[in-house]
């Protein structure tokens, strides 16, 4: 088992790596001058120059990387080109907000989704089948900004129960939820999508398994067949999926962000790459890669959770 | 059913409790921006950081709140001031009793010459070019500042007033915070900085010392809302009480028909122009360049773009800033003409240009109507969209044929057409600013214009200048684009707003909700 976690970790810096490298690269490699975004449109090319020698960016590219390689490695992430602020100062500020927003999300999703694809298998070709993929079709081809909109208005502007801006500044765990409420039901509503169709098709194979049939032929109520012996099975599809999604639905909780107003690390991204913050960017490449990674290797332990027959080398 | 009306009641008690917090002497501020920016006036050059620093700070002197002309320049720092017969050496007396925000003591001389000398150094400020011809800054009495140029300028005071360089930072704040000072500005305004929270808001505070009057309102929230929908819809529901509004009429139209809701139209306008490359072919043709400007229509545009918020634009140097003419060639809007322009340069079949344009939505519907108008002359313009960023750097390098630019500048001539039409600021250039057409033909007004004391005759020869660029057809100026905001009927702002320099309403010590 330790084994295992060492090489995965072995493998997680040699990610971090090659994505560093990459994207610092791609930032530079990209038309687009950060001197000029920060003195604005009416600096002469002379005080963009003067500027460039400041931030370091006229020095030759294999100076500029071995600088940033070395800074990663001890820890000195810079300060933002264009706010002048700590780079991890920055994100540390708004990774809470966004991890929150993320698990809570994933909470709701599974919550929804699990028993809905699992009820639509066993109803398979009736009408609740018939609703529940219809409605999880629905929740995965709406665009997160439109169904934001939708709840703003029906929820913040028509029964005004929850505000338009959602501060992270509440101090009462209800005034929290009260905030977290409509962007965690607007990504929890795409997250359910996924997991309920998942947990359908995964429940729909277990349901045809030959232990399934002898469970029945052993006389085993319907119900105990389903949680006992089905259940479990479908669930190692599912934590796949939420593992692989859970690293994308940090990157994609942008929108829900941006029309929420909640801070977070999306809005901080386009923020950095609009203006070309390249030191910006690049820290904010070093805890997304770490986030991916430590998703992944809990989605493999979870795996060993589930299915005692899985073994880690 | 009795679970229902519970949650109810309690939601509609926080309701209450929030909307409370938005009335009386909180000023809540829903602006256009992910993230406030460095927030250091010499340095601040997007209108998000510029329209909060705008409460913050003062200058020698400052146009009177709700104006943006240099022609309602009042007192500020400065109680009154002298210049020399040859316009070179200014004298300000300084307002006595002017405290700093914070534990920073008295404003004197001595902040003011540190302020001023900061603004005009390159390594500290963006705006150290405007400073150029001041070649001394001294303290000359404990609240006496001299400073003297090395060259007439258009307009001293309007680079002295609470606007980039001109805000008057404090010596003390400055050295004791370094770094810290672009997340912490110290001023002398009517609020005060207090608080920033990522991605969220800046919280200002009232200055109880200002010299004004202690304000009325007590707290601001500049709220960061990036989603034009959602700032809206935070209009919408109360929780701000002020809105950064679209440049866009079915915005103004939309937000109209929310009750108590007053909508304000200001000056300066950012202006849409059309440069025309004159080095590249076709457009080295003047024929060609007349018939682009005779086949746009503007009146068409500013409908294009509504009424309540666009006005027709014919002159190089925006209407309202001190310094423009229109009495300047025009090309009215003639197909027929356009094409016969371009049968006389020889091309009967048309001709193909390029732009190299942003995907900004706001920008990009322009160059596509005009791009439709052209069309109907036989001018086929092709436009290559990239990212806003890219764009800013493109048409830097001089690679595009067309460029479509907008923008608003210090309302004076002076700057529109020495940083577009003036031969120093072509593009590629190491002088470079925004000269994309290689105008050069006003060089001579422009200069003499600069130092020429005399104000009738310094008018003239900006007029001079404006006439010989269109005559020229180096660019075609399309409309004004006025800016927009928003507010609630109670919001008293103490004075009526026709217009900001910094681009967001003057508030004040005046400033009061009326209920």
């Amino acid at each position: 088992m330790s084994g295992f976690v060492l090489k995965r970790v072995g493998f997680a810096v040699i990610t971090l790596f090659a994505v560093l490298t990459i994207v610092f690269f791609i930032v530079r490699v990209l038309p687009g001058d950060p001197a000029l975004v920060i003195l604005g449109d009416q600096a002469s090319m002379e005080a963009i120059e003067a500027l460039r020698a400041r931030l370091g960016l006229d020095r030759p590219l294999a100076v500029q990387y071995l600088d940033f390689l070395s800074g990663v490695v001890i820890g000195e992430w810079g300060v933002s080109m264009v706010s002048g602020r700590p780079v991890i100062e920055e994100i540390l500020k708004v990774l809470p907000a966004t991890i929150e927003l993320t698990v809570v999300s994933l909470i709701l999703g599974a919550a929804l989704g699990i028993p809905l694809g699992i009820w639509s298998a066993i109803r398979r070709n009736s009408l609740p089948d018939y609703v529940t993929r219809l409605a999880s079709l629905l929740g995965l081809s709406f665009p997160a900004f439109v169904s934001a909109i939708l709840l703003l208005l029906v929820f913040a502007i028509q029964l005004r129960w929850f505000p338009v801006i959602s501060s992270i500044q509440g101090e009462s765990i209800g005034e929290r939820l009260r905030d977290l409420a409509l962007p965690a039901v607007n990504l929890g509503i795409i997250m359910a999508a996924y997991i309920t169709r998942v947990a359908r098709s995964a429940m729909l194979e277990v349901l045809n398994q030959d232990y399934v049939r002898t469970a029945y032929a052993k006389g085993i109520d319907f119900t105990a067949v389903i949680l006992r012996h089905c259940l479990r099975n479908t669930l190692i599809p599912v934590v796949t999926v939420v593992g692989l999604y859970l690293g994308i639905l940090i990157g994609n909780s942008v929108l829900t962000e941006i029309v929420f107003n909640r801070p977070g690390l999306g809005k901080l991204i386009v923020g950095a790459l609009n203006q070309r913050d390249y030191t910006m960017l690049q820290g904010m490449m070093v805890i997304y890669t770490l986030i991916v990674v430590a998703v992944n290797l809990i989605t493999d332990l979870t795996y060993g959770l589930i299915d005692p027959r899985i073994k880690y080398r | 059913m009795r679970n229902r009306i519970s949650v109810s009641v309690a939601c509609a008690a926080l309701l209450a409790s929030s909307l409370a917090h938005g009335a009386g002497t909180t000023l809540n501020v829903g602006m256009a921006s992910a993230d406030a920016g460095k927030l250091d006036p010499h340095v601040a050059t997007t209108t998000p950081d510029k329209g909060l620093l705008h409460w913050m700070f003062n200058g020698l002197v400052r146009i009177k709140p709700g104006q943006a002309s240099p022609a309602f320049i009042e007192p500020d720092l400065a109680e009154s001031w002298t210049a020399s017969a040859d316009g070179l050496v200014w004298t300000f007396k300084l307002r006595q009793g002017v405290e700093c925000h914070g534990e920073y003591g008295a404003l004197d001389a001595n902040d003011v010459v540190f302020s001023l000398r900061r603004a005009a150094n390159n390594e500290t400020s963006g705006f150290a070019n405007d400073f150029k011809a001041l070649s001394s800054i001294e303290a000359t009495g404990d609240h006496e500042v001299t400073i003297t140029l090395s060259e007439p300028v258009p307009s001293l005071l309007g680079l002295l007033v609470a606007y980039h360089g001109g805000n008057i930072v404090c010596q003390d704040a400055v050295e004791a915070l370094g770094d810290q000072f672009q997340r912490s500005p110290i001023g002398t305004g009517p609020f005060m900085f207090a608080e920033y929270q990522p991605q969220q808001y800046v919280k200002l505070v009232a200055n109880e010392d200002y010299f004004r009057g202690a304000p009325k309102i007590k707290e601001i929230y500049y709220r960061y809302i990036p989603s034009d929908a959602s700032r809206d819809l935070a209009f919408q529901s109360g929780e701000i009480d002020m809105i950064y509004g679209k440049q866009d009429q079915t915005w103004v139209e939309r937000i109209k028909e929310i009750p108590g809701t007053m909508v304000t139209v200001m000056e300066p306008g950012e202006m849409s122009v059309i440069h025309l490359n004159m080095t590249m072919p076709p457009l080295d043709n003047k024929l060609v360049r007349q018939a682009v400007a005779h086949a746009i229509d503007r009146s068409a545009m500013v409908q294009f773009k509504g009424e309540a918020v666009t006005r027709a634009a014919v002159s190089p140097v925006p209407e309202g800033y001190l310094g423009h003419t229109g009495d300047v060639p025009t090309y009215e809007y003639d197909v027929a003409g356009a094409k016969a322009l371009l049968a006389e340069a020889g091309f009967a079949d048309g001709v193909t240009l390029k732009a190299i344009h942003t995907t900004l939505p706001g920008m990009l519907t322009t160059i596509e109507a005009v791009q439709a108008l052209l069309k109907q002359a036989g001018i086929n313009l092709e436009i290559e969209p990239v990212e806003h960023a890219t764009f800013h750097q493109r048409i830097r390098e001089d690679a595009s044929q067309v460029v479509h630019y907008s923008a608003a500048r210090f309302p004076i001539a002076d700057v529109y057409l020495t940083q577009f039409y003036h031969s120093d600021s072509i593009v590629a250039t190491p002088s470079a600013i925004t000269n994309f057409s290689h105008c050069s033909v006003a060089d001579g007004e422009i200069e003499a214009a600069r130092v020429e004391p005399d104000s009738e005759k310094q008018n003239m020869l900006w007029a001079a200048a404006q006439r010989k660029i269109m005559e020229e057809v180096c660019a075609v100026p399309i409309y004004q684009n006025l800016q927009l905001w928003a507010w609630k009927d109670t919001l008293d702002l103490g004075f009526e707003v026709k217009g900001s320099l910094n681009l967001s309403p003057a508030i004040t010590e005046l400033a009061s909700f009326s209920n």
